[in-house]
């Protein structure tokens, strides 16, 4: 009578394996309870022990020793075999070339006796489900001038650009993934963390959503991205990588939106996704515009049309919500149609002037924004109250050039402490050169303050003299240790206090705008900050009057300025800023040396795939255990 | 006939293309920048400076009657007398590619504004135009044509994306022909037409267009869908009687295939063809004559010059009419090495009789 309800329509029987976990569960349902039964009886409640033992019987029996073997070794806890994801993970966080890997399987197969590592074929399966175009999808409404079409992987990133000899030229080379089905892989990629997230909130794990994705795009040129390739010698290459980082999901309840999930390390190179490589220079506008603008139209379709895709066995709906502000100032100058950064216009954020900003240093706020942006250049171009050049650049106020992107307007962490401190080390300078009381100095004695200040920094702080500022540089020099250092180098007392408060009130502001979550790490310094910013400012504007009457850097108009509101609108500057694309690039030089195969055509497709590969989430757990693993003792050391 | 290497010596990084020249009497203009404007020129219209063999593009300001086209790659472009009746010129500009890779489908009107503190300033006016507009386009040809008192400007050819329904992020680049229709457009009252040619079987791109009183000549130009750069010469003739205008087209049998050839004008009736490509692995080495008369079209080879290494190796080449019988050429350069300078080498090749007006 227990098997009764077993054929129940007269449909069909599925096959007990192709059935889904929960499905699998209903039917075994009375089996597990009798084998409980049995096991709470004889066995001492172990259930495990009885059911590997029959399945082991079960191997045995049809003489499948190979499997039964492996199973028993594992049972002892001496495994045998690695899973295909944990050497694919291997093999991928240690730039491990196919080759090379091969070689590594056959060694240990040979010395060893034993399959430890997978054969690549079985690595290669195991990456296709990880990669975009392996998951079946659905947009409602279906994607604006998007294909329909779901298992798409990689596609060439100048998207049918004509090379015929009568057209402008192109020479870039460029791989992609297409944006939507990148971002389905990566929430397949998450799918247990988002069926952990709804359990740890106590939501029903049957939930359909809508989920609400959130997510940080970045893009940035490499500069020179060179190899030797084979013979000849090394040709200057650029480079520009389009990436993205998921930052949250949360899915609405009664009582509002609740998170899900968040990314823990926004700023890490592990959860920046790589879309889109290419082989270009990023101020090669003509040839950065054909190549991301059909990302462009992807990410605008996707912003008014609901996902449907399975995530724990149950078809959920997912809205994205896209913001760029992974873009360094330069970059959103020109993908917003901004004049260039020594502009009189100076900010990205708001309309004033560099002379407006030095005399109100503090109180501005955020005005612009793309839609305006896209006005503005309209005005531009049709100058529709027969305006001169001047008066119509201030009334669109300096956009100049049709925006093609959509940023979000912010402050970019990273260069904001790299910009300030290039600024610091210029006022250190000056100082040594008490430039307050005789400004009139020549270019030599420019020279020399510069290489005082570079020598006694190389003695006191271990500081090399750099070309050009750096985060790791700037790190070091936005210290205190490195102003009572300078201060050695200055002779009046009050000229030191001034140069150590303006650094103490900067290390006071600096880590609001540095951290993930300034209203949790800092909340003292995040009430603070206004106060401190009117105190630097003050100070600009008195002791260090020299050099900021009637100007002011970008980034210090954007650090005084900006930072409470941006934080106020987002809770954090620090999360949303474009290390991870930053750091990425160390990972696009390694894969292409390491990983992709030795010609212009390939290389960027094996870079990319690889690239997305060490992202994905699902692979860092196999690695992470792996790791847990071995420190135990549990697999082989290699 | 001279061919003088040059040299650009100031923004030579702007230079790309697809770039226009445009000529007020005795002054030549640059139109069709790489990049968006900067501050230093926003108009992206450049004074072309050619002296001692040196090239230097010296930024334009425009009235402030003019609006700021965006610089353009491949529009098409006309000249046309203005009503006074004298010398001064006007320019139509029509379609092209703007920086950010969009096909404007805006007509432009560019003419000499009177001159302040002896400053040559231009003004720059976008036409209305209404009814059955051509769709954005590059790589066609516009003429002007005057019949019974009248005249027209007469739009034909190019390229453009593929159409909304068909385009998707993956072909998100390709184009196809225009379909063969001939646009009329009436510049007075700002209304286009458009009339399909039976004779006309495949769109065209990157053709040349010479036009004499009430008819125009289409030569050579590719024919994206077939790839082919057919012998034919359309004879269309557009009469504009005080009804609506009629088009007749007449397929006469060429000698010559070519594609992107620059015209230039050396007399009312005569004109030069230069440059441009026969196939898409070759260049177009050879010159040719066109001499309009009244109701026919001769065309002769004509004495090539004596071209240089660098052309005739490179794959591809590319320039203007300077007027005069003068054409600017430039060949793809192998200085990547260094950003900062033009990527080209440029020639100033003299086919007129006047050979001191550089
Ligand atoms: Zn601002």
């Amino acid at each position: 009578e227990a098997y009764a309800h077993v054929n129940k329509g007269g449909r069909p029987r599925q096959h007990l394996l192709s059935l889904t976990r929960r499905a699998q569960k209903h039917r075994l349902r009375e089996l597990k309870m009798q084998v409980k039964a049995f096991s709470d009886k004889e066995e001492g409640g172990d259930v495990k022990s009885v059911c590997l033992t029959l399945f082991l019987l079960a191997l045995r029996a049809k003489n499948e020793h190979r499997q039964a073997d492996e199973l028993e070794a594992i049972m002892e806890g001496r495994g045998v075999g690695l899973h295909p994801a944990v050497c694919l993970a291997i093999r991928v966080n240690t730039f491990l070339s196919c080759s090379q890997y091969h070689k590594m399987y056959r060694t240990v197969k040979a010395t060893t006796g034993r399959q430890i590592f997978q054969p690549l074929h079985s690595l290669r399966t195991a990456e296709k489900a990880l990669l975009p175009g392996y998951h079946p999808f659905e947009w409602k409404p279906p994607l604006k001038n998007v294909s329909t079409s779901t298992d798409i992987g990689i596609i060439d990133g100048l998207s049918g650009l004509n090379r015929s000899v009568d057209e402008y030229p192109v020479e870039a080379i460029s791989k992609r993934f297409r944006y939507d089905a990148a971002l389905v892989s990566t929430l397949k990629d998450m799918e247990e963390d988002i069926l952990e997230g709804l359990k740890s909130e106590d939501l029903d794990d049957y939930l359909s959503g809508p989920f609400t994705v959130v997510i940080k795009e970045s893009c940035d040129g490499m500069g020179d991205v060179s190899e030797k390739h084979g013979c000849g010698p090394a040709v200057p290459e650029k480079a520009v990588r389009f990436s993205f980082t998921i930052m949250t999901i949360s899915v609405t309840s009664d009582n509002g939106p609740i998170r899900i999930f968040e990314e823990a390390k926004p700023n890490s190179e592990l959860c920046c996704k790589p879309l889109c490589l290419m082989l270009a220079d990023e101020s090669d506008h003509e040839t950065l515009t054909a190549i991301l603008s059909p990302i462009v139209a992807e990410r605008e379709a996707m912003k008014t049309s609901d996902l449907l895709l399975e995530i724990g066995g149950i078809l959920r709906n997912f809205k994205f919500v896209f913001r760029g502000t992974g873009y360094d100032e330069k970059l959103v100058r020109e993908v917003e149609g901004l004049e260039a950064s020594g502009s009189h216009y100076i900010c990205t954020l708001c309309d004033s002037t560099r002379l407006e900003a030095s005399q109100n240093i503090v109180f501005h706020s955020i005005t612009r924004s793309h839609t305006e942006n896209l006005q503005r250049y309209e005005t531009w171009r049709a100058n529709p109250y027969h305006e001169s050049v001047d008066e119509l650049r201030d009334r669109v106020k300096g956009v100049s050039a049709k925006p093609f992107i959509e940023t979000l307007p912010s402050i970019d962490a990273l260069h904001c402490d790299i910009g300030n401190a290039a600024e610091f080390y210029r006022i250190f300078q000056l100082e040594i050169g008490e430039v307050y009381k005789n400004p009139n100095a020549t270019k030599e004695e420019k020279k020399r303050w510069q290489t005082t200040l570079d020598k006694h920094l190389r003695k006191k702080m271990n500081l090399k003299p750099i070309m050009r500022m750096n985060g790791n540089f700037a790190r070091k020099l936005m210290s205190k240790e490195t102003v009572d250092a300078v201060c050695e180098l200055v002779c009046d007392e009050e000229r030191k206090d001034a140069l150590r408060e303006l650094m103490d009130l900067y290390l006071k502001m600096k880590p609001v705008w540095r951290s993930s979550c300034p209203a949790k790490e800092c909340p003292e310094l995040l009430c603070q900050y206004s106060f401190h910013s009117q105190c630097f400012a003050e100070l600009l504007s008195t002791k260090f009057k020299y050099r900021y009457e009637g100007k002011i850097t970008n980034y210090f108009h954007k650090t005084l300025a900006h930072v409470p509101e941006i934080i106020e609108r987002d809770g954090s500057i620090g999360a949303w800023a474009s290390e991870g694309n930053e750091s990425g690039n160390k990972l696009f030089r390694r894969f292409r040396k390491m990983n992709a195969r030795q010609s212009k055509f390939y290389e960027m497709e094996d870079v990319l795939k690889h690239h997305w590969l060490y992202t994905s989430k699902y692979l860092q757990k196999f690695m992470n255990a792996h790791q847990a693993l071995k420190h135990q003792g549990f697999t082989l050391d290699l | 006939m001279t061919l003088q290497i040059v040299t650009a010596v100031n923004n030579t990084t702007l230079i790309q293309p697809g770039f226009s020249l445009l000529r007020f009497g005795s002054h030549l203009f640059f139109f069709g920048q790489k990049g968006w404007p900067k501050r230093s020129c926003p108009t992206g219209v450049f004074l072309v400076d050619l002296k001692n063999n040196e090239l230097k593009l010296r930024p334009t300001m425009f009235n402030n009657d003019s609006c700021y086209l965006p610089p353009l790659r491949n529009p098409a472009v006309c000249s046309l007398p203005t009503n006074s009746g004298n010398e001064d010129t006007q320019y139509l500009i029509h379609g092209g590619k703007t920086p950010n890779n969009e096909l404007s489908s805006k007509l432009y009107m560019m003419s000499v504004a009177p001159l302040i503190n002896k400053k040559i300033i231009l003004c720059c006016s976008e036409k209305e135009i209404e009814g059955d507009i051509p769709e954005a386009r590059y790589g066609h040809s516009m003429n002007v044509v005057h019949s019974r008192d009248k005249s027209a400007v007469v739009i034909f050819g190019g390229r453009s994306y593929l159409p909304l329904n068909q385009r998707t992020t993956e072909n998100w680049n390709c184009v196809v022909d225009c379909q063969p229709l001939l646009y009329l457009i009436d510049l007075q009252f700002g209304c286009s037409s458009s009339y399909l040619i039976p004779e006309l079987q495949d769109g065209i791109s990157f053709h040349s267009s010479l036009a004499k009183n009430d008819i125009i000549y289409i030569l050579g130009g590719h024919s994206y869908e077939n790839n082919l750069r057919a012998r034919n010469i359309y004879k269309i003739k557009v009469d504009l009687p005080l009804g609506s205008p009629k088009v007749t087209c007449e397929v006469l049998q060429g000698s010559i295939s070519f594609s992107s050839a620059i015209v230039t004008k050396t007399s009312p009736d005569e004109f030069l063809i230069v440059g441009g490509y026969e196939s898409d692995s070759n260049k177009r080495l050879t010159c040719n004559r066109v001499c309009l008369s009244d109701d026919s079209i001769d065309i002769q080879e004509f004495e090539s010059p004596d071209w240089t290494a660098e052309i005739k190796h490179s794959k591809t080449w590319f320039g203007g009419d300077m007027g005069h019988g003068m054409v600017l050429i430039g060949v793809p350069g192998d200085n990547k090495h260094q950003p900062s300078e033009s990527n080209f080498y440029f020639y100033v090749l003299n086919l007129g009789q006047n050979g001191d007006l550089m």
